[in-house]
């Protein structure tokens, strides 16, 4: 008896299946893949962007200069003014002009009701401070970060012990929170108040993946100025 | 069996598909390749950036540890000179400069200034930087010979105004318009203003370690005695300098001649020329740090 030659339909139905099953396997799989590579891949340009950011605001506070400007009344002190949502102060590497020229700077977190932030960095003018005036330039913006969530700075402020011929009691509120034993980080920062130049400061945020960032900069406390450091008493 | 010649089309879009996946292949390579050259720069800076920091910590232990002589501080290990001389440490180059040596001006105010640009510049630019500076820092609006005042910078369309105060930071006598940045700078083998003024600096003027052009406009000596206490100096005889000083009767702030302070300049260099310059001041009897950080500009970004 002769078997006739080739596959029965059956067989053919079986061998489509399961090749279909392999190659909706394979093309899940490859979707699957393709997802991860471009998650990676975002995530990656992410964090590179960031970290770019990052060395940028480095070189800005280490940048920052300290001398005594004249302020309020007759005293004179550095010029460092922050909260959670932002700080100005003076550096000598602002990012938007040359190498050296130092400038008032700011950076800004602006939030909307969904507690989305955007950091922006801002320049004032040269030869603009806090002795001559801060006149501060639109022209020089640049939008730093565009999405962050739960973003804050804090500062971490010296110590600086109640000497000895003054009583706590005696002092102004305001004037009591200069003095404290051990450095201790603050969600406001006003050298009008405080006199001394924070330790460092401190920028918290989630990314747009939701990741959580913490970045340290040091600050050079400080600076070489024509200063009243050891001409006042108290003030050292 | 018969030869048979297949005209079909696989090999065709075989080739296509190979040619589409080396592209695509190209651009992913390409892609990782500038993330990768982006990272390596970054660790790159991190890396010296610990270097130089080691560097820095090991400068520190001397300076807190050794016997300083004139121009030099040592443990019996290690000799660093404190007068801008090359030294190596952890394999790092470095010349390391006691403020002490370099002109301050909240010591020496303005007047000994025309001395020092004197040996930078020509006589006639050296008098206008100082005139200008002098008006920029006095609180009078009566203007020097060859000097500025504010209705000068006015008239002359410029935005900077004096600070009829003192200035607060070396950086700031490039808002001077006899300034520039080449001066600021430094060039061909000359120091700048950066390297030789500070603002604040120390509250004494230490002959050791000071550089030979600071010398005499700092001390305000004829130039043969200038001379004699150089060459003095060159070749070791102490006695001979402290009896020129004594001579004249040079002390700043009751300090001995050869004091050296706190503050430290250290300008790491590479065949480039300066890549790192970190300036610390030590706190020997501080309870936590035992040196704080006035400058870190690693690496180092030159006026523009």
């Amino acid at each position: 008896m002769n078997r006739p030659s080739g596959f029965s339909l059956v067989e053919m139905l079986v061998a489509i299946s399961i090749f279909s099953m392999l190659l909706s396997l394979l093309m899940l799989g490859y979707s699957q893949g393709l997802s991860l590579w471009q998650r990676g891949q975002d995530r990656s340009e992410t964090w590179l962007s960031l970290e770019h950011r990052h060395q940028l605001l480095r070189t800005l506070f280490f940048g920052a200069r300290f001398a005594d400007y004249r302020g309020r009344g007759w005293r004179t002190y550095p010029y460092f003014i922050a909260n959670q949502e932002g700080i100005e102060f003076m550096t000598r590497s602002p990012l938007l002009d040359f190498s050296g020229r130092v400038k008032p700077v700011r950076v800004l977190i602006e939030r909307d009701d969904n507690d989305q932030a955007k950091f922006r960095y801002q320049e004032g003018r040269r030869h603009s401070d806090q002795g001559r005036g801060i006149y501060w330039d639109s022209g020089r913006s640049l939008l730093f970060i565009e999405e962050m969530r739960n973003a804050g700075f804090r500062y971490l402020a010296p110590a600086f012990p109640l000497p000895p011929d003054l009583y706590s009691a005696e002092l102004s509120d305001e004037d009591r929170l200069r003095y404290r034993d051990e450095p201790e980080w603050l969600s406001w920062y006003d050298t009008a108040i405080l006199w001394r130049a924070p330790l460092a400061v401190e920028l918290s945020f989630r990314d747009e993946e939701g990741a959580r960032h913490i970045w340290s900069f040091q600050v050079p406390g400080q600076a070489d100025a024509w200063s009243l450091r050891g001409k006042i008493k108290g003030y050292d | 069996m018969t030869n048979q010649s297949h005209g079909g089309f696989a090999l065709p879009l075989v080739l296509i598909v190979l040619a589409l996946l080396t592209v695509l292949s190209m651009g992913l390579s390409r892609l990782v390749s500038m993330d990768m050259d982006f990272l390596r720069e970054r660790i790159s800076v991190w890396e010296y950036e610990l270097e130089i920091s080691n560097a820095t910590e090991s400068i520190v232990f001397v300076l807190l540890t050794g016997e300083y002589g004139y121009q030099s501080v040592g443990n019996g290990k290690v000799e660093l000179p404190l007068n801008g001389r090359p030294a190596e440490i952890n394999g790092q180059r470095v010349r390391i400069q006691s403020w002490s040596g370099l002109y301050s001006m909240a010591l020496l105010g303005v007047n000994r200034l025309e001395g020092v640009l004197g040996e930078l510049t020509n006589s006639q630019r050296a008098r206008q930087i100082s005139a200008e500076l002098a008006d920029w820092v006095d609180e009078d609006d009566r203007r020097r010979f060859r000097g500025r005042e504010r209705a000068d910078y006015a008239n002359e369309g410029l935005r900077q105004r004096p600070r009829n105060a003192p200035i607060r930071g070396v950086d700031e006598l490039l808002e001077l318009p006899s300034v520039s940045v080449r001066l600021m700078n430094g060039s061909d083998g000359k120091p700048g203003l950066a390297d030789l003024i500070l603002a604040g600096g120390e509250d004494n003027f230490d002959v050791g370690t000071a550089p030979d052009m600071l010398i005499g406009p700092v001390l305000g000596l004829p130039e043969p005695i200038t001379r004699e206490l150089i060459a003095a100096r060159s070749d070791g005889q102490w006695s001979k300098v402290l009896f020129l000083i004594d001579q004249n009767h040079w002390s700043f702030n009751h300090h001995p001649p050869f004091y050296k302070g706190q503050k430290y300049r250290m300008d790491f260099q590479s065949d480039r020329g300066v890549t790192a310059r970190v300036e610390i001041e030590l706190k020997p009897y501080a309870t936590r740090r035992l040196y704080h950080l006035i400058e870190w500009q690693v690496p180092y970004r030159e006026y523009e």
